[in-house]
C-alpha cells in the first residue's frame, strides 16, 4: 500500500504521464477501442463534460476531492460548482487541464472537439474517451467510467440499473396502443427541432411515441412553421436547459395560439427541463419518466398546476 | 501620403524587438500562473510559433493584394480567399475527411487555392479590370460564406460549435510540427513575393504606368495573386479566418516605411508576426479560462484602430501616386 502511494506521489510530482514505467498501471479500453494505461485509483480526475462530472460524482461519492477539473455548467450535484473549471466542454482550456496534472482525463465524442481530444492524447495525458449516442452506448460508458476510476463493480451495477430502468420503460411502452405524434422543440427563433439522428429521437421512441421529425436524417433540422402544421403534432415538448424557463414561455404562448394543431386542442404543450434528458447519466431515467408523464400520463390536476405555475412565472 | 520621417530600418528593428518581447511574453503568460516547462513546450510554444507564421503570412498577403489590386480594402477576407478556405474546411469536416496535418486543415488550403483559380480564370478574360476582379472576389466571398451557412444549418450542434470557432479564427489547434511548417512556409512564400518588389512598385503606378516601365502587368499580377493564395491557404489552414491583420498592418506600415515594397514586405512580415503573437496572448488571457477566438481580438482592436488611422488622413491611397 505504501509502495503504491509512493509511486503515485512520484507520478504526480513527475507530472508527465509515462504509462510504461508505472508499476501499478492497468489497462482500460475506452469506447474508441484504445487501451489506456491508468493508475489503480486515479485521484486527479478531469471530466470534460457536465455529464462526465456527474458520473464521476456518482462513483466517488463523498470523495469529490478526486475530481480536480470540470467544465462550465457542471452543476449537478451542486458541489461540482466548487471544482476548478477548465472552460466550456466544446472549447477546453488545454493549458489549464495540463497544469492540473491529471492521472485520468474523461472525454466524450459527444460534445468535445475531436481535435482537442487528440491534442490531449498527444501531450501525453491518460485520456479515456466515451461515446453516448445510444442507450446501449450509455450503458457501456457507465462501465468504462467506472472501470477508469477503479470502480469496475460499481460501474457494472450502474449500467445494469440503467439497462433495467430502460427495459421497464420499454415494457410499459409495449402495453400502450396509441403512438402519439410528438414535436421536440430544442430551439426557437429560428425553430430547431430534434430530428431522426438525435438522441432525443431515441428517447421518445423508447417511450412508444413518434417524433414527427423522425424521418429527418439530420440531428437538428430547422423546419418551417408550415411544415410543422402539416405534420400536426399531438404533443409539443419545449426543451429548456437550466432553471430559467422565461424565454420559453413565449414559445408556449405562440403554440397555444395555433388552434389548428392537435397538441394545442388537447392542451398538450409542455416545457421540459432538459438537463436530465440530455445528460447521459442515471438521471436520464428520471428524464425519461418526465417525458413519459408529459406525453402520456399527465393527470388533469398536475396539468392545471403546471399551467398556473407557467402563468405566474410571466 | 505622408513621407516617412524615420528610416525604414528603424521600423523593422523596432518591430523585431517588439516581436521578440511579445514572443517572450506569449511563453510567460497563459491560463495558469506558474506553468512548468512542459506546458510551455507543448502548448504555448507551438501557439506562439503558429501565431508568428500566420501573422506574417496574412500581413504580407494583404500588402501584396492591396498593391496588385491598387485597392486599400483588399485582403484575404475581402477577396473571398478566406471564405473559400472556410468552405473547404467545413466541407472536409462534414465529409469526414481526416486530412489534418499537425493541426493544419488541408481542405482549407484546397479551398483557398480553388477560389484563387476562379479569380485567375476571370483575370484571363480580356477586358477584365482590377475593379471587376475585386468585385468577383467579393461575390465569391459572399457565396462561400452562404454555403458555409447552409452547411451549418444541416450539421449537428457539435459541428456548428467547431465551425463557429474556426470561422472566428483560432490558434488553439497549434501543434509544434504544424507551427514550424507554417512559419517556414510563410517565410518561403514571403520571400517569393519579396523578390518581385520592383514589379509591385510598378503596379502602384497603374497598368499604363507599369507598362511604360517595361513591366508586363498581367503575368506579374497573376504570379503575385497565386503566391498570395498559397500564403493565405497556409495561414487559414492553421488558424481559421483571422481578419484585420492583412488590412491593418500594411496600412500602418505604409505610413511608416513608405510604399516601396523592398521595405514594405519584410516590415509587414515582422509586424504581422508581432501583432498576431500579441493578439493571441490577449485571446488566451483576457477571459481566463475561456480561450477567445483570436479573430475576435484582431477585429476588436483592429477595427477601431483602422478608423482612427484613416481619420488621421483625409485622403488615403495605397500608393504614393496613381
Amino acid at each position: 500500500m505504501r509502495g503504491r502511494r509512493e509511486s503515485l506521489l512520484f507520478f504526480i510530482s513527475l507530472g508527465l504521464f509515462s504509462p510504461f514505467l508505472q508499476a501499478n498501471a492497468r489497462g482500460v479500453t475506452d469506447q474508441l477501442g484504445r487501451s489506456v494505461q491508468l493508475v489503480d485509483q486515479p485521484t486527479r480526475i478531469v471530466a470534460t463534460a457536465p455529464s462526465l462530472a456527474e458520473l464521476v460524482a456518482d462513483f466517488v461519492g463523498a470523495d469529490l476531492k478526486r475530481l480536480v477539473g470540470v467544465t462550465e455548467y457542471s452543476d449537478h450535484p451542486p458541489r461540482l460548482k466548487q471544482v476548478t473549471s477548465v472552460g466550456p466542454y466544446h472549447q477546453l482550456n488545454l493549458e489549464k487541464i495540463r497544469s492540473l496534472k491529471p492521472d485520468l482525463v474523461l472525454a466524450t465524442t459527444d460534445g468535445n472537439s475531436k481535435d482537442q481530444i487528440d491534442h490531449l492524447i498527444e501531450i501525453g495525458l491518460p485520456v479515456v474517451v466515451v461515446s453516448t449516442r445510444s442507450f446501449e452506448e450509455i450503458a457501456i460508458a457507465m462501465q468504462t467510467v467506472g472501470a477508469s476510476l477503479g470502480e469496475s463493480e460499481a460501474g457494472k451495477r450502474m449500467a445494469s440499473q440503467f439497462v433495467t430502468g430502460v427495459q421497464r420503460i420499454r415494457e410499459r411502452a409495449k402495453s400502450r396502443t396509441e403512438q402519439p405524434r410528438v414535436l421536440l422543440q430544442v430551439g426557437e427563433d429560428p425553430l430547431v427541432v430534434a430530428g431522426g439522428a438525435s438522441f432525443l429521437n431515441q428517447t421518445v421512441a423508447v417511450l412508444g411515441a413518434r417524433n414527427v421529425y423522425a424521418d429527418s436524417e439530420f440531428p437538428y433540422p430547422r423546419p418551417s412553421l408550415e411544415d410543422v402544421v402539416s405534420r400536426n403534432p399531438e404533443v409539443i415538448l419545449i426543451f429548456t436547459l437550466g432553471a430559467d424557463v422565461k424565454p420559453n414561455l413565449a414559445s408556449l404562448k405562440h403554440w397555444s395560439e395555433m388552434k389548428r394543431l392537435a397538441a394545442t386542442q388537447k392542451g398538450n404543450l409542455h416545457i421540459i427541463q432538459g438537463d436530465s434528458v440530455v445528460r447521459p447519466t442515471l438521471r436520464l431515467l428520471e428524464g425519461l419518466g418526465l417525458l413519459e408523464r408529459a406525453i402520456f400520463g399527465e393527470t388533469q390536476a398536475t396539468k392545471k398546476q403546471k399551467s398556473e405555475k407557467a402563468a405566474s412565472g410571466k | 501620403m505622408s513621407a516617412p520621417n524615420r528610416s525604414p530600418y528603424f521600423w523593422m528593428i523596432l518591430g523585431l524587438l517588439l516581436g521578440g518581447a511579445s514572443f517572450f511574453l506569449a511563453l510567460q503568460v497563459g491560463s495558469v500562473p506558474d506553468a512548468d516547462w512542459e506546458i510551455i513546450r507543448d502548448l504555448r510554444l507551438p501557439r506562439a510559433l503558429l501565431a508568428a507564421g500566420v501573422g506574417m503570412g496574412l500581413a504580407i498577403a494583404g500588402a501584396t493584394l492591396q498593391s496588385v489590386f491598387s485597392n486599400p480594402l483588399c485582403e484575404p477576407y475581402t477577396l473571398g480567399i478566406s471564405s473559400g478556405a472556410a468552405l473547404g474546411s467545413v466541407l472536409g469536416a462534414s465529409l469526414g475527411l481526416e486530412l489534418n496535418f499537425a493541426g493544419l486543415a488541408l481542405p482549407a488550403f484546397v479551398g483557398a487555392v480553388a477560389v484563387t483559380v476562379i479569380l485567375f480564370l476571370v483575370s484571363f478574360r480580356s477586358g477584365t479590370t482590377t475593379l471587376s476582379l475585386l468585385l468577383v472576389g467579393v461575390m465569391l466571398s459572399f457565396l462561400g460564406s452562404s454555403l458555409v451557412a447552409v452547411w451549418m444549418a444541416l450539421a449537428d450542434s457539435n459541428g456548428i460549435q467547431g465551425a463557429m470557432v474556426w470561422l472566428m479564427g483560432t490558434l488553439s489547434r497549434a501543434r509544434i510540427e504544424g507551427a514550424v511548417f507554417t512559419l517556414v512556409g510563410a517565410l518561403f512564400w514571403g520571400l517569393m513575393i519579396w523578390r518581385r518588389w520592383r514589379e509591385m512598385d510598378a503596379l502602384l503606378l497603374g497598368e499604363e504606368g507599369a507598362a511604360s516601365l517595361g513591366i508586363s502587368v498581367a503575368p506579374a499580377r497573376r504570379y503575385l495573386i497565386l503566391v498570395s493564395s498559397f500564403l493565405v491557404g497556409l495561414c487559414v489552414s492553421g488558424g481559421g479566418m483571422i481578419g484585420f491583420v492583412g488590412l491593418m498592418i500594411p496600412h500602418f506600415l505604409r505610413r511608416k516605411v513608405g510604399s516601396l515594397h523592398f521595405f514594405l514586405i519584410p516590415a509587414c512580415g515582422i509586424w504581422g508576426a508581432t501583432s498576431l503573437v500579441l493578439a493571441d496572448t490577449l485571446a488566451r488571457t483576457l477571459l481566463r479560462p475561456y480561450d477567445l477566438p483570436v479573430g475576435v481580438v484582431t477585429a476588436l482592436v483592429g477595427a477601431p484602430a483602422f478608423v482612427f488611422l484613416l481619420l488621421g488622413e483625409s485622403r488615403y491611397r495605397v500608393g504614393g501616386a496613381s
